[in-house]
């Protein structure tokens, strides 16, 4: 039997029963995150010693022995209380710089980022001087931007990503987006995939050996350092410990796990090598429940917890680094490592067991940001009183987990071609991207698609009113020339094709970049595919290839199409020049045009057919665009409609839209109705069952906000369960009332960090920008405690 | 090295430049003719201070590479190289054709927003957010700007600090 908890919330366990936790948990509340050089200094220092010019490329067989350079050399560093070994960074919560991708956006303000308003860093004099002297210097013909720049020409779609609003590639920061096959590393161990290439020759092989004799190599040191540590302790107890940690770092993950701390060190140096390959930023955990259970034996739940809670604030470790407008417009976000349980098993049964309501419970007791909780849910498969625990969870944290319902995600993967079993056994990556996990590279969070661009360039003849009078896009009809809405769509679609045209042909580029001067060869051990074909990650080795594009601002731009439909071609209440100078005078003079268009029922996510069916075409468009582009691994692009905080500083730099939305405004987040659009919760999430989920492979953010309560748990059961019933993929949902968020907001010392849904991931109400906040505030609200 | 006979001349200099720098940096509204002065003024000053600091220098120290400065209309264009350890001002003619392209090129929308880019509040020199307002367009090598962004903050707050120039 899977499940043996008699009482699945584990009601006995609380913080103050694991001090360790509650100790652990206090110190990476209070710790300020600060400048880590070490994987910059090494990574320079290597490249200085081989005399090699980061903008000339290196092969395999040298990324691999500066991989294994930088695990032998890094800090071997043993916390005073975890009971697992080994450190993202040198600090307690480092913020890790990687020269060869975006590092030097914070070259202008290295002297002041300890004191700029939002999420401030901590960094020495001698830190500061490390990278202004002897680091940045040597990469600034190096980083994957400038040797795509150089390589390609300056091509016109780098150009227009650097102008920002139109999308964003990630790849000049980071691919990370993806699942490593920890599986294979607890099951097996590093050693047996050693074996398993003894007699195979090339250069791919001769990187793999090189890069796990690297990672060896730090656990030996990790396991030394421990057995250092515990000679000269005066405590027992913790002498004990430092020497089974000690024990344990000798075996894995060279060997097979046997037990659940044995499994988790070993998922832990592995990832902190691949944090030393590249940045994090999503890098995911897949299905922990499943890989994790078979090491839950001998020990108590408690004891469990206690491991997995010292994994989990392990993983939290460090933060992505971001300028200081970045952060203004776009920061808070954690690493966003996502964690999933529950669903079913590859053969279809349901996955629940010990395990899910073990990594539940600690999820409960920590609230913290990362790791990012998604859990599966099969409304046919999975028994009502995990979904019940599910809520309790939500309920109880406010804001984790976020939901999937199993048959639209498989049915989508299916869709792309995913074997049975290995849709059956997705996991998620980032936010909200379902992908088999170990065995996917999908760099799921590859191109960031503004739609709201694409429709100013539609209103304005291919120019965009932040960038002005530069032609960015085709010339198009004026609209005052456009004799129908049907054309109007066309034009919108001519310039959203050229966008998406831009935004591959960029991706693909920068993809070459990257393999060209940081291929992955650890990723690439841990990716299923690439020792069987002998390939990187970066040259498709991967048993399942894909792309994943975030389109931003869906709705806005469905509302606002429904506007031009029924006042400019139906009710022909303003013509189309009215609509775009009263857009243009931000609704100056328009007000009681605007009013019109806001109390229209023709919204997304209402039951308006206006609505739905414009929005159906929209996905079908954006969906069968991308799948004709192929990416630079041979693989598709898959879409999906979540923003994390892009909708925040996207729309920042929006002017006014004919959906009436002001400028400036925050655009919708994720796959959410505009604020106040959709008053009805149950018409908002029949809208959102009744899409063709095949052409969201990409997945969804839909983010509810509902009023917390007495009376609200059977409610929000019944509400999540026939919403996946009707065919509903996803919801996430913040159980919180506004005005706590805006007291929350006024007096942020009165309240300890509050975690909150954004879109896809889970931030700190504090750590948000300030439109960031207001968005979350200004979120429909709805009332699940009302009796009908 | 520079001769030392002309050390009292470089002082005087640099306190002349020193003194309209702070004026600048203390002026509560910036007149847009002034752009264009300032302009200069910023970067004969770094020049010269690379010149007679040792601790300024070593943030030059192998950048070989050209930034030009310019405004959307042509009219102000001047070219900032930086090359053994020294940097060289030039102010080129609206129709100039350079034969070597700039590894960097900062297009800036009007003077203010020069001005915004050059001399942000408190030193805090925010490329991003001067994208963002379409304040100014970068073209080329974007790590150039981020290291000459990183001077430019330097010399700001050490002449901030009202005292002696110190370059630590």
């Amino acid at each position: 039997m899977k499940v043996t908890f008699d009482d699945l919330s584990l009601k006995h366990i609380t913080i103050d029963s694991i001090p360790r936790l509650k100790k652990l948990r206090e110190i990476h509340f209070k710790t300020k995150p600060e400048i880590c050089v070490e994987i910059p200094r090494l990574l320079t220092e290597f490249m200085k010693k081989e005399g090699i010019k980061p903008e000339h490329g290196i092969s395999k067989v040298m990324s691999a022995r500066r991989f294994k350079y930088i695990l032998e050399n890094k800090k071997a560093i043993i916390d005073d209380l975890n009971l697992l070994a080994g450190s993202t960074t040198t600090k307690i919560k480092g913020v890790p710089i990687y020269p060869q991708f975006m590092g030097q956006a914070i070259w202008p303000e290295l002297e002041t980022i300890h004191r700029r308003k939002k999420n401030p860093f901590g960094i020495t004099k001698e830190e500061i001087d490390e990278l202004n002297l002897n680091v940045f210097p040597y990469w600034m013909d190096g980083t994957v931007q400038e040797v795509c720049r150089s390589d390609y020409n300056n091509p016109r779609s780098l150009q227009i990503m650097e102008r920002i609003v139109f999308f964003i590639a990630s790849k000049v920061h980071v691919i990370s987006h993806t699942i490593p096959d920890y599986e294979i590393v607890v099951k097996e161990g590093l050693g047996f995939l050693l074996k398993k290439i003894e007699k195979k020759e090339g250069e791919f092989y001769e990187a793999v050996r090189l890069v796990i004799e690297g990672v060896i190599a730090y656990a030996n040191n990790l396991s030394k350092e421990a057995e250092l540590r515990a000679q000269k302790t005066d405590d027992k107890e913790r002498r004990e410990e430092l020497l089974k940690i000690s024990k344990i770092c000798k075996k894995v993950p060279k060997e097979s796990s046997e037990t659940l701390q044995e499994a988790l060190q070993a998922i832990w140096i592995c990832n902190i090598a691949l944090h030393q390959e590249h940045t994090n930023i999503a890098l995911s955990l897949g299905r922990l429940d499943q890989i994790l259970y078979p090491f839950y034996k001998g020990i108590t739940p408690r004891e469990a917890i206690e491991q997995i809670g010292c994994f989990f604030l392990k993983l939290a470790d460090h933060v992505p680094m971001n300028p200081e407008t970045g952060e203004e417009l776009f920061g808070g976000s954690g690493s966003n490592q996502a964690v999933t349980i529950g669903g079913i098993t590859k053969d279809g049964n349901d996955a629940s067991n010990d395990m899910t309501y073990l990594i539940l419970k600690t999820i409960e007791l920590l609230r913290v940001r990362d790791p990012n909780l998604n859990i599966r849910y099969h409304p046919d498969k999975n028994s009502k009183e995990y979904l019940k625990r599910l809520c309790e969870v939500n309920i109880n944290t406010r804001a984790t987990p976020c939901f999937h319902n199993d048959i639209p995600v498989i049915e989508a993967l299916r869709n792309q071609g995913y074997s049975e079993n290995d849709a059956n056994d997705y996991s998620i990556v980032g936010c909200v991207e379902p992908v088999a996990g170990g065995r996917t590279f999908g760099h799921s969070g590859a191109i960031l698609l503004n739609l709201a661009a694409c429709l100013d360039m539609a209103l304005f003849c291919g120019k965009h009113r932040l960038t002005e009078d530069e032609q960015i896009g085709p010339e198009t009809t004026l609209p005052k020339d456009v004799k129908s809405f049907d054309e109007f769509l066309d034009v919108f679609k001519i310039q959203t094709r050229f966008l998406i045209d831009q935004s591959v042909e960029i991706n693909n580029l920068l993809g070459k970049a990257h393999f060209k001067i940081n291929p992955l060869p650890f990723l690439s051990v841990l990716t299923d595919g690439c020792i069987e074909r002998g390939r990187d990650v970066l040259e498709g080795g991967a048993r399942y290839n894909s792309s994943g594009v975030a389109i931003i601002g869906l709705s806005e731009v469905i509302d606002s199409l429904c506007a031009i439909k029924e006042f400019v071609f139906e009710k022909k209440g303003v013509s189309f020049e009215g609509l775009i100078d009263a857009i243009k005078k931000d609704w100056q003079g328009y007000e009681v045009l605007r009013q019109k268009i806001m109390n229209s029922r023709d919204k997304f996510g209402t039951q308006s057919e206006l609505a739905k069916k414009i929005t159906d075409n929209v996905l079908d468009f954006l969906h069968t665009e991308y799948q004709k582009r192929e990416n630079y691994r041979g693989g598709k692009y898959t879409v999906g409609y979540w923003t994390m905080t892009m909708h925040a500083g996207l729309g920042v730099l929006t002017g006014a839209l004919p959906s009436g939305r002001e400028n400036k405004e925050v655009l919708p987040s994720g796959i959410t109705p505009v604020s106040g659009s959709a008053p009805e919760l149950l018409d908002v999430l029949s809208f959102m069952a009744k899409l063709d989920k095949r052409k969201i492979a990409n997945g969804h953010a839909l983010n509810l906000k509902f009023t917390p309560g007495e009376n609200l748990l059977d409610n929000f059961i019944a509400t999540i369960d026939a919403y996946f019933k009707i065919g509903g993929m996803q919801v996430q949902c913040n159980i919180i009332d506004r005005n706590t968020l805006i007291d929350m907001k006024n007096n942020p010392e009165k309240y300890d960090s509050l975690l909150v849904r954004v879109s896809g991931y889970t931030a700190y109400f504090q750590d948000l920008n300030i439109f960031m906040q207001d968005e979350i505030i200004k979120r429909a609200e709805y009332d699940l405690r009302r009796k009908e | 090295m520079i001769d030392w006979l002309l050390i009292p001349y470089y002082r005087i200099r640099r306190w002349l430049i020193k003194r309209g720098f702070i004026r600048a940096l203390e002026a509560e509204r910036i007149e847009a003719k002034f752009a264009e002065e300032f302009l200069e003024k910023l970067l004969n000053i770094m020049s010269l201070l690379f010149i007679i600091e040792p601790n300024f220098r070593k943030h030059i120290k192998d950048f070989f590479g050209t930034i030009e400065f310019r405004s959307k209309d042509y009219e102000i264009r001047v070219l900032a190289t930086f090359k053994d350890n020294k940097l060289k001002i030039r102010e080129l003619k609206p129709e100039e054709k350079l034969e070597d392209a700039p590894n960097a090129v900062i297009i800036f929308k009007n003077p203010i927003a020069l001005m915004n880019f050059l001399l942000p509040k408190g030193g805090r020199r925010d490329i991003l957010r001067s994208i963002l307002n379409n304040e100014v367009v970068l073209q080329g090598n974007l790590n150039y700007i981020y290291r000459f962004s990183f001077i430019a903050n330097h010399l700001q707050l050490a002449l901030m600090k009202r005292s002696r120039l110190t370059f630590e």
